[in-house]
C-alpha cells in the first residue's frame, strides 16, 4: 500500500548528566523534578559535581 | 433461460448497443449524480469532518480532566476547582478596533497583559500555597485546554452551519483546513503531558542555549519573569537575556530589552529562537538571518524593532527549525543536539559583527519550562 497508516510513536524522556570536573556523561530516564542545569549527584568516578545538560525525548523502537 | 417470455440473456447482452436496460444502467447514475452529486459529496465530507470533530471533543474533554486531576493532586485546593476552570474556558478576548490602526500595538499589549494578569490571579486563587513554578505550569496547561475548547467550538459551528443550510461550498474550506486544525489539536493535547512534568519543550531551545552561557554569572531582573547578566567574551561585553527558568514562561523580552538598552547601549542584538520548519526540512537544522526572531501576537517584536531602530542597532537572528508539534511538546533529541552548533554560531556572529571593546546583547527567546540558567 502507498499510504500506510502511521503507527503511534512512543516518546521516552531522557535526562543527560555531565560531570563538571571530568566531563563524564551519563544518560538515564527522566525523573519528575529534573530540569536543565540542575546540580544533581556527585560523579561516581571523580566525585565531582554532576549537572543536567539536556532533557530530550527519543522515539522508542 | 426464458421466464414469462423474457429472455434474460438477450436483455443483458452487453454487445447489443440498442439494449434499453444497458442504456438505463449508464443514464440513471449520470442523472443521479447531476442532481444529487453535491448532496452525496456533502454526506461523505460531513462524515469525515464528524469523525475529526468527535476526536477534537475527546481531546478537549481529556485535557480538561488532566488539568483538573493535576490541580487536585499537586496543589490540593480546599474547594472544587472545576467550576472556576469551566468558567475560564469560556473567557474571550476582544481585539481593539483597527479602523484607525495608529497605536493599536499598545492597545493589544494592554489587553493581552490584562488577560495574562487575570489568568495568573485566577490560578493563584485556587490555592494560596501554590508556588510560582506550579502556577506557571497550570497557566500553560489552561492555555492549551482553552485553545482546544475554542477549536472544538469553532469547527462545530462551521460544520453545523453547513449541515443546517445544506450548503456544500460552505463545508469545503473546513474540509481543507481540518488536517491543519487536527495537527495543532494533537500538538496541544501532547503538550499537556510535558507541561505537567515540567519537561523542556522544543520552543525552549533558545533559552537553553543562552541559559548555558549564563551559568556562573550574577543574574539580575530585567523585566517581569525576565533576567539578564553580563559576561566577557573575546574582549567583547555580552549582555545575556532570557525568561526566568525553570518556570513555564516566555518572560517579557520587549520590556527587558528596552530597559537594558536604556542603561547600556549595545552595538549588536542577536536573537536565538525556535522557528517553524517547512515541510521537507529536518528538525534541528539551524539558519541565520536578520530581524527580530520572536513569535507571539507581535507586540514584543514590535517593541524590539522600535527600540532597535531608534538606537540604530542591527538585529541578527539564529533559528532552530522544528514543527508546530515539536515546538510545544517534549524537546526532541535532534533539537537538543543543535545547541552546541548554535553556540558556536553565536560566537562566530559576535566576532564577525562586534569589534573588541563593543557590546552585544544575546536574547534566548521562547518558553523556558524545565530550563534553568
Amino acid at each position: 500500500m502507498i499510504f500506510k497508516r502511521k503507527k503511534d510513536e512512543v516518546i521516552i524522556p531522557y535526562t543527560l548528566e555531565q560531570c563538571n570536573s571530568c566531563n563524564a556523561i551519563s544518560k538515564r530516564k527522566f525523573k519528575e523534578g529534573d530540569y536543565v542545569f540542575k546540580n544533581t549527584e556527585t560523579c561516581s568516578s571523580c566525585k565531582g559535581q554532576m549537572s543536567i545538560t539536556k532533557i530530550f525525548g527519543e522515539t522508542s523502537t | 433461460m426464458d421466464f414469462l417470455g423474457i429472455n434474460i440473456d438477450k436483455l443483458l447482452n452487453s454487445n447489443d448497443n440498442s439494449n434499453p436496460l444497458m442504456w438505463l444502467v449508464w443514464i440513471v447514475p449520470i442523472v443521479l449524480f447531476m442532481f444529487y452529486g453535491q448532496k452525496i459529496q456533502l454526506q461523505i465530507t460531513s462524515s469525515e469532518i464528524n469523525k475529526s470533530l468527535e476526536k477534537l471533543k475527546i481531546f478537549k474533554e481529556d485535557t480538561r480532566k488532566e488539568l483538573l486531576d493535576y490541580i487536585k493532586t499537586t496543589i490540593k485546593p480546599t474547594t472544587d476547582p472545576s467550576t472556576k476552570i469551566d468558567g475560564y474556558l469560556e473567557y474571550f478576548t476582544i481585539m481593539p478596533v483597527d479602523l484607525d490602526p495608529n497605536g493599536i500595538v499598545q492597545k493589544i499589549r494592554h489587553i493581552m497583559r490584562s488577560r495574562e494578569d487575570y489568568t495568573r490571579l485566577q490560578v493563584k486563587t485556587i490555592s494560596s500555597e501554590i508556588n510560582s513554578l506550579e502556577a506557571s505550569k497550570i497557566e500553560n496547561i489552561l492555555e492549551a485546554v482553552t485553545t482546544l475548547h475554542m477549536l472544538y467550538k469553532m469547527v462545530r459551528h462551521l460544520f453545523l452551519t453547513a449541515k443546517k443550510q445544506n450548503n456544500f461550498p460552505l463545508i469545503l474550506p473546513l474540509q481543507m483546513m481540518m488536517p491543519f486544525i487536527m495537527e495543532e489539536a494533537e500538538a496541544l493535547k501532547d503538550a499537556v503531558s510535558a507541561f505537567k512534568q515540567g519537561q523542556p519543550i522544543g520552543d525552549g531551545i533558545g533559552p537553553m542555549i543562552v541559559g548555558k552561557m549564563m551559568l556562573g554569572t550574577e543574574k539580575k531582573t530585567a523585566a517581569f519573569e525576565t533576567i539578564w547578566c553580563e559576561k566577557e567574551f573575546d574582549g567583547r561585553k555580552l549582555y545575556l537575556m532570557k525568561a526566568e527558568g525553570p518556570s513555564a514562561t516566555v518572560g517579557r523580552p520587549g520590556d527587558a530589552l528596552e530597559r537594558i538598552i536604556s542603561e547600556n547601549k549595545p552595538d549588536v542584538i542577536v536573537m536565538v529562537d525556535a522557528a517553524l520548519k517547512l515541510e521537507g526540512e529536518d528538525s534541528g537544522t539551524v539558519s541565520q538571518g536578520f530581524g527580530a526572531a520572536i513569535g507571539g501576537i507581535g507586540t514584543d517584536r514590535y517593541q524590539i524593532e522600535e527600540v532597535a531602530t531608534k538606537h540604530k542597532i542591527p538585529i541578527y537572528a539564529i533559528v532552530i527549525k522544528q514543527s508546530i508539534k515539536e515546538a510545544i511538546t517534549l524537546m526532541k533529541k535532534e533539537i537538543a543536539d543543535s545547541a552546541e552548533k548554535v553556540t558556536s554560531q553565536i560566537h562566530e556572529m559576535i566576532r564577525d559583527n562586534a569589534k573588541p571593546g563593543q557590546s552585544v546583547i544575546i536574547i534566548g527567546v521562547g518558553n523556558t519550562l524545565g530550563v534553568s540558567q
